[in-house]
């Protein structure tokens, strides 16, 4: 049995040696730990895609033939307010062409993937860092425009990102029902997200499409979200609030983008970073 | 020595299945934490005297502090604190005791998620009571399965 006074030491060096790994080096540490398990943690994660994806399909038969019947529906209306937007594009181009305005938003991405899902908190590892040019505060998206997260921490190959749904995530957001209303929207942990500050006078029900907006300058406007889930009003409170079914946990996380930029022509090129 | 070196082998391959493969396995948004409940079994069920089961909490909170965006030492202080108070309570109990692996298993679980949110200034009470028993469901298997095939 060691002695007091080695055991006060020995605490002490180890939180010495805690604080220094912190401070200096730790960033090095873990970019070589993911170097050295990221092909093993991608074989994993591939895997259990496949074999949830089996195993729910199982499960799920029963639904497939009323889901497919609500898709069909979705899909029809979709297509009928597509094609009202391709008529109000061709208007817009028209009245872009007469006004004589030449600006267009394009984004820098990079093409990155999910490697694993920390288990106590809500954020993921992608592949790709500082290496290339991916910092922190950049958002990530899927390649059908759908946010994800935004990265918390970069290292040299690697990037930790902050899921939408993590506790500390707050962004502005547009809640695209009869009337387009803007929000604030907050992770609630555990691939939760709620919106608040929606003014009660608006009416937005189940079903209503949120995308982002660049108030706050989080993120480029008109990412998805995803869709309201539930509302809730009270009589006392001016405002009313819900919960969100984010997009992101209904599909395979698995080619993702890093928005390196946004640039409008015309203007200098803005990163979202705050 | 080659039971340290098997150990953490085994520990490492847990982490890198929990943050990557279980994850798509999620009941009402718990995951099993095999990493706790590894650390758990491994104090729970070996003798006072034997240092196995706090290496393993130390060694395991190392893992997974190197693969967590909180600050490096987290996990480190936390399973291996938790290792002594496991060895601790273990004495107060009989260990066939399927009470004694219900509150011992409680207290471990909670202690881990206070102090992990004390880390992370958050806690999430929704999620907690499903991941507890999902958790402690894993637990008396692996139990149930150490003293059908191992005794």
């Amino acid at each position: 049995m060691l002695s007091k006074n080695y055991k006060i030491l020995l605490i002490v060096l180890i939180v010495v040696t805690l604080i220094s790994l912190n401070k200096f080096g730790g960033k090095k540490i873990r970019n070589t730990f993911y170097l050295v398990s990221s092909p093993i943690q991608k074989t994993f994660w591939r895997a259990g895609e496949g074999v949830s994806g089996f195993l729910g399909t199982l499960f799920e038969i029963k639904n497939l033939k009323k889901e497919n019947e609500e898709l069909f529906k979705r899909n029809f209306i979709l297509l009928q307010k597509l094609t009202v937007l391709h008529n109000l594009r061709e208007e817009n181009k028209t009245l872009r062409e007469a006004l004589d305005i030449g600006l267009r938003e394009k984004f820098t991405l990079v093409l990155t993937e999910i490697i694993s899902k920390e288990i106590d908190q809500d954020f993921i590892l992608i592949s790709g860092g500082k290496a290339e040019g991916i910092s922190e505060n950049m958002p990530l998206i899927t390649k059908e425009g759908v946010l994800v997260g935004k990265v918390k921490e970069s290292f040299t190959n690697f990037s930790k990102v902050r899921l939408i749904s993590a506790e500390k995530s707050v962004f502005d957001i547009e809640i695209q029902g009869e009337e387009s209303v803007l929000g604030i929207a907050k992770g609630k942990g555990n691939l939760k997200i709620e919106f608040e500050l929606v003014p009660k006078k608006n009416q937005i029900k189940e079903g209503d499409i949120i995308q982002t907006m660049t108030l706050g300058g989080s993120f480029p406007k008109g990412l998805l979200v995803g869709e309201v889930e539930k509302v809730r009003k009270t009589d006392v409170a001016p405002y009313q609030e819900g919960t969100i079914k984010p997009y992101f946990t209904a599909i395979p996380l698995r080619t993702l983008f890093v928005i390196k930029g946004f640039v409008r022509e015309g203007e200098p090129e803005v990163h979202p970073v705050k | 020595m080659r039971k340290y070196l098997i150990l953490i082998l085994i520990l490492s391959f847990l982490a890198l299945i929990q943050e990557s493969f279980l994850h798509h396995f999620e009941i009402l948004g718990a995951v099993p934490n095999l990493i706790l409940i590894s650390v758990f079994l491994l104090n729970f069920l070996q003798k006072q005297e034997n240092q196995f089961g706090i290496f393993a909490g130390f060694f395991s909170g190392a893992i997974l502090d190197l693969s967590s965006a909180l600050p490096i030492g987290t996990f480190f202080l936390t399973l291996g604190t938790l290792s002594f108070f496991i060895k601790k309570m273990g004495k107060l109990f009989q260990k066939s005791n399927i009470f004694a692996v219900f509150f011992i298993f409680l207290f471990s679980f909670f202690f881990y998620k206070i102090l992990i949110s004390f880390f992370t200034l958050s806690f999430n009470l929704e999620s907690l009571f499903v991941e507890f028993l999902y958790n402690l469901a894993l637990v008396f298997l692996l139990l149930f399965l150490i003293k059908r095939y191992a005794s």
